[in-house]
């Protein structure tokens, strides 16, 4: 079975990843841009990052015969240094227009703040200038309040829910999006958010339409192998495979192709791997002998 | 001799009593620092006058960065209070003693020291908000310590610490306390929690005690001071 995972901070993991994601199924990612663990000083920490999502990272993970694609945007930690911020949102258009790009975010809330609303609503209002989707992440703590104000902005702004993903959701803000016409995002974690079991008894109760599964392994403790362990969990419930693609492959891919600059096929498509080939003159091996497929 | 050691003392002391800090803390400190610590303390403090600010605050970080060597750990890290540890108190006089003569630009000095800071200077502010500001004006930078994923740091921020109950709206107060939930801290020691608890706040503790139980995580019990549910 093949499987995408449209949430997963790829520059924070290493080969050995890519290496153990490909062997699993795993054969398309989204890297959405995010917090780097401290705060950054200045925009042109922003300006590198980004480059990286779009450059570099993109193409180590081709390397390893998986599509990469990214969402550009201002994490919400990070709304709250309004020089920065502003500063953000001055670069972010010429990161929009971008082939590999296929949304605006993780955007959303941390700390519920004045500053976060006021960056959130810019930047869905980027989104819907320059017609892409947008990946909304609810914080950790007041989750429950964090969404319901985020569906509310969401209504202020006008954007078109069909184009706005709701992620790390749980048993307790889950209903609130399903009423909504905004997709489902879900991230497996190995001790916080959401476990397969979890989410296996939420797709048994809601149905599958617009739910979507992924790891959001970043440099904490996480695990890129999510994706394809929630398979397994689904299927050992008694789901069938068509069911497992749709929720683990097609959905995701389908929300993102809102874009214009994803789709199935393109997922689905075997990259032919050339480890001879080199981005700004770097490669991602170490002495070792390149494969070469095509 | 014996005078002019007994001199550089109560230039120290002094130094905490124009801090506000109690008398018998003052003296457990200087019993716990020892002549040499004593003598090295106010040679340091002597140093702290350049009068560029930048000059000031990497003066101030580079003498903070030498109270581990010159302690040791066991000394630095021995308690004198609910706040205050031994390192902790001999940061506070090197600080204090930087923004003597600051003047007009005190609160431009403890800017550029929070700016170029390290955690123990992190700490050392969070912890001395309530002496170094009295009017709020310093709201901001406890609101940006406020988003830290440093537990002591937030531990220095939200626990025995006037500041917060004093200075924060009450959205701010929520929030920093939901924080300090999530971290497992003891809501107990938050000052004057009591006189801030509100309809708002026990209802975004009650989500995270549903949220927790979904997730079959454990949570710091001190939650049920604000719910006072058993």
């Amino acid at each position: 079975m093949q499987f995408f995972d449209p949430h997963i901070h790829m520059t924070s993991r290493t080969t050995d990843d890519y290496q153990r994601m490909y062997a699993s199924g795993i054969r398309g990612v989204i890297e959405p841009a995010f917090w780097q663990g401290q705060a950054r000083t200045s925009v042109a920490s922003f300006t590198d990052y980004f480059d990286m999502i779009i450059g570099w990272e993109r193409f180590r993970a081709s390397q390893f015969g998986i599509h990469h694609y990214c969402t550009i945007g201002l994490n919400p930690k990070e709304a709250n240094n309004l020089e920065i911020a502003e500063g953000v949102m001055d670069i972010l258009p010429q990161y929009l227009v971008k082939e590999g790009v296929v949304a605006v975010g993780e955007i959303g809330y941390d700390d519920i703040t004045p500053m976060e609303d006021r960056f959130l609503a810019i930047q869905m209002g980027l989104a819907m200038e320059f017609g892409l989707p947008v990946l909304v992440h609810t914080p950790h703590r007041d989750k429950l309040g964090g969404t319901r104000r985020t569906l509310s902005l969401i209504r202020e702004v006008g954007i078109d829910e069909d184009m706005v993903i709701i992620d790390h959701l749980n048993e307790q803000t889950l209903p609130l999006v399903l009423e909504s016409g905004c997709w489902c995002g879900h991230s497996i974690y190995p001790d916080t958010k959401m476990s397969e079991q979890r989410m296996v008894e939420l797709l048994k109760r809601y149905g599958l339409e617009k739910m979507v599964v992924n790891s959001a392994a970043d440099w904490g403790v996480s695990d890129p192998l999510k994706v394809p362990k929630t398979a397994k969990a689904m299927l050992e419930a008694g789901f069938q495979e068509e069911h497992v693609t749709q929720v683990l492959f097609n959905n995701p891919i389908d929300f993102f192709a809102r874009s214009g600059r994803i789709n199935r096929e393109e997922v689905a498509t075997t990259i032919q791997v050339d480890q001879t080939k080199l981005w700004q003159e770097n490669s991602a091996l170490r002495g070792q002998e390149p494969i070469v497929q095509c | 001799m014996v005078r002019s050691q007994h001199d550089v003392a109560s230039r120290i002391e002094s130094t905490l009593s124009d801090c506000g800090l109690h008398e018998t803390l003052i003296t457990d400190f200087m019993a716990a620092l020892g002549s040499d610590a004593v003598n090295w303390l106010n040679d340091t403090c002597q140093q702290l006058t350049a009068a560029d600010l930048s000059a000031r605050a990497l003066m101030f970080l580079k003498f903070s960065g030498q109270t581990k060597g010159r302690l040791g750990y066991q000394l630095e890290h021995t308690s004198l209070d609910n706040r205050w540890s031994v390192g902790g108190l001999v940061r506070l006089v090197l600080l204090q003693k930087s923004l003597t003569s600051a003047a007009g630009q005190r609160e431009t000095l403890i800017r550029e020291i929070y700016r170029l800071s390290g955690n123990n200077e992190k700490y050392l502010l969070a912890r001395g908000l309530s002496i170094l500001d009295a009017e709020g004006a310093l709201l901001d930078i406890a609101l940006d310590m406020g988003r830290t994923n440093d537990e002591n740091l937030l531990a220095a921020l939200v626990q025995n610490n006037p500041y917060p109950a004093r200075f924060y709206t009450e959205d701010q107060f929520n929030r920093l306390v939901l924080k300090a939930a999530f971290y497992n801290l003891d809501l107990g020691l938050i000052d004057k929690l009591d006189k801030r608890i509100n309809p708002e706040l026990i209802e975004l503790c009650n989500d995270f005690i549903d949220e927790q139980d979904n997730a079959g995580r454990d949570f710091t019990n001190s939650i049920y001071i604000i719910t006072g549910r058993y």
